[in-house]
């Protein structure tokens, strides 16, 4: 199998992981990672999908180059429209309160995350 | 295989021995302060050594200069960034600090801040 | 089998992994940095598809930007006393692994793909007055798709501004006062605007261009901005609109100096496409720029405000 096939197959992976997620988890900030995974495997299609060993195509380069920067700035007025929203309302998922209850639930092996004391929570420098 | 090729060899694995030990340091380490010592010294060490053979079959000086600026840049800033980490996580830490929702005084008591820690000299030599 | 398809397929595993990772970890700040990584992974892999451009693209906008923009979020919108949820959706699962299937099968099955634009794009490159080809396919044979992108990116930023507390002092950010980082900055913002206009000049004939550069000088103004200087120049006013849309104005007019010559849109003079391309990068790169940094401190009030109430 040509190396550019293999990333043209991780790149579908990633667009159904990336499409999975979107649809299924209410919260609004892994619905906007899983829109760039998405994008990300798209990417990888467009570009992974040429004959083995051939000149690099720099139309697709072309191509994704545009979409990285668009997706950027498609997830810059998202997150600033999420920030609003939380700011508004208190919540960062659409769903009205009983609703987001409904769908916490936990799968099999899973504990209730509690506190953190130590090393990883450290976003608020 | 020539010289320079072994030589490159050599110095291309053992920078990825390097970054290996120092990720099998911030999966093993308990805290943050000892992570930060792994990732910064042994990472940028390690970048060091693949940037060194990188250079053997470099094509100008300009590359080599670049390759070099490369490796000042990755030193620095993995440099402040580890000293403001840690900078902030002491700060947090230290009774009568800033708490975080969700924090007790008890955790601060129960665990205070051991001077044995691995981020080299104590900050504050004269704090009790 | 070829020789570094053990490296490509570590890599591509390495993707997958970390994109499930940062997806459907239970912390969202864990999911942002296992996210960081997934991009610095897909730079990598842009290198071994043979894309220069791409890796660096990616590397400073989706690990990069991206990357800032959502910790900053993460940081904010962070309740401990709201658990992260965990589903199993079992009906979409079983949907996409059909829609993944369907795939797998099509890249696999592909009947044989026709050269492309290549051959056409080779015999034209003299014209084009750069030598690099994704510069070229960028800025003079698929122009209007960047001229496209730039409007989308002036929109972004207008309605991103819009969005904007009115108070001009309305980020309270949390200063963090530190030597270390006052020399770094300091040492730090002029080579990253260095290496922007090298990047910039180097697009004509190497790896780079307009999208880099304007993404490492955007890069430079978070760092700016997230170590506490105020950047006076991205307060809502007249130097902020000129800079903003000043990218879209000249490609506007490179565009419509075809037709006064009696060429069709979008084709510049003979001759002076290598002047024309230079000049539209260099506004290009200061708008992207621009925008994507008006995009990133565009935010409501910080966490400080939302504890007392909301």
């Amino acid at each position: 199998m040509a190396p550019e096939t293999l990333y043209a197959l991780g790149g579908a992976f990633l667009f159904v992981i990336g499409l999975c997620v979107m649809v299924a988890i209410p919260h609004l900030l892994r619905k906007i990672l899983a829109f760039n995974v998405m994008a990300g495997g798209i990417f990888l299609i467009l570009v992974g999908l040429r004959e083995a060993g051939e000149f690099p195509d720099p139309v697709p380069q072309a191509l994704v180059l545009t979409g990285i920067v668009v997706a950027f700035a498609s997830t810059a007025l998202a997150v600033l429209l999420l920030r609003r929203w939380f700011h508004v309302s208190g919540r960062a998922t659409l769903e009205p309160e009983h609703a987001y209850a409904h769908h916490y639930r936990y799968g099999p092996g899973d504990k209730k995350p509690e506190p953190e004391r130590d090393a990883d929570s450290g976003s608020d420098a | 295989m020539t010289l320079v090729n072994l030589a490159q060899s050599v110095l291309l694995l053992s920078g990825c021995a390097f970054f290996f030990i120092g990720t099998l340091g911030l999966l093993r380490f308990p805290d943050a302060f000892t992570r930060i010592h792994a990732l910064t010294k042994v990472d940028n060490l390690g970048l060091g050594l693949i940037v060194l053979g990188l250079m053997l079959s470099a094509g100008s000086l300009a590359v080599v200069l670049k390759l070099l600026l490369i490796w000042l840049l990755t030193l620095a800033a993995s440099a402040t960034a580890g000293h403001l980490i840690a900078h902030a996580k002491y700060h947090r830490q230290r009774p009568g600090g800033p708490r975080q929702p969700g924090e007790s005084r008890q955790a601060d008591r129960a665990a205070p801040i051991a001077p044995s820690q691995g981020a080299g000299a104590d900050p504050h030599p004269g704090r009790p | 089998m070829h020789p570094g398809l053990a490296l490509d397929g570590l890599v591509v595993m390495a993707l997958v992994a970390s994109a499930s990772a940062a997806l459907l970890s239970r912390d969202l700040f864990r999911g942002v940095v296992f996210f960081i990584a997934f991009g610095l992974l897909m730079a990598i892999a842009w290198v071994r598809l043979e894309s220069p451009d791409l890796a660096l693209a990616e590397a400073a906008i989706s690990a990069g930007l991206t990357g800032a923009l959502l910790l900053d979020a993460v940081g904010q919108l962070r309740d401990p006393n709201q658990p992260d949820e965990r589903v199993w959706p079992w009906v979409e699962g079983g949907l996409s692994l059909c829609l993944l299937a369907m795939l797998c099968w099509a890249i696999l099955g592909r009947p044989e793909l026709d050269p492309g634009l290549t051959q056409a794009l080779a015999r034209a490159m003299e014209t084009s007055g750069v030598s690099h080809e994704v510069t070229a396919v960028l800025l003079n044979f698929r122009s209007y798709d960047t001229f496209l992108e730039i409007s989308v990116l002036v929109g972004t930023a207008f309605i991103g501004l819009a969005l904007q507390p009115l108070r001009s002092e309305s980020r309270l950010l949390q200063q963090i006062s530190n030597p270390l980082l006052d020399v770094l900055i300091a040492w730090l913002g002029p080579v990253m605007v260095m290496v922007s206009v090298y990047l910039l000049w180097a697009g004509t004939s190497q790896p780079g261009g307009a999208f880099q550069a304007g993404a490492l000088l955007a890069a430079a103004g978070v760092l700016l901005h997230l170590s506490g200087v105020t950047l006076p120049f991205l307060k809502p006013g007249l130097g902020l609109r000129l800079c903003l849309i000043s990218g879209y104005v000249v490609f506007l007019l490179a565009a419509v100096s075809g037709p006064f010559i009696g060429l069709p849109l979008f084709t510049y003079a003979p001759g002076t496409a290598g002047p024309t391309i230079i000049i539209i990068e260099v506004f290009l790169s200061l708008s992207i720029a621009i925008t994507l940094l008006s995009l990133f401190t565009a935010a409501p009030p910080t966490g400080m405000e939302r504890n007392h109430g909301a």
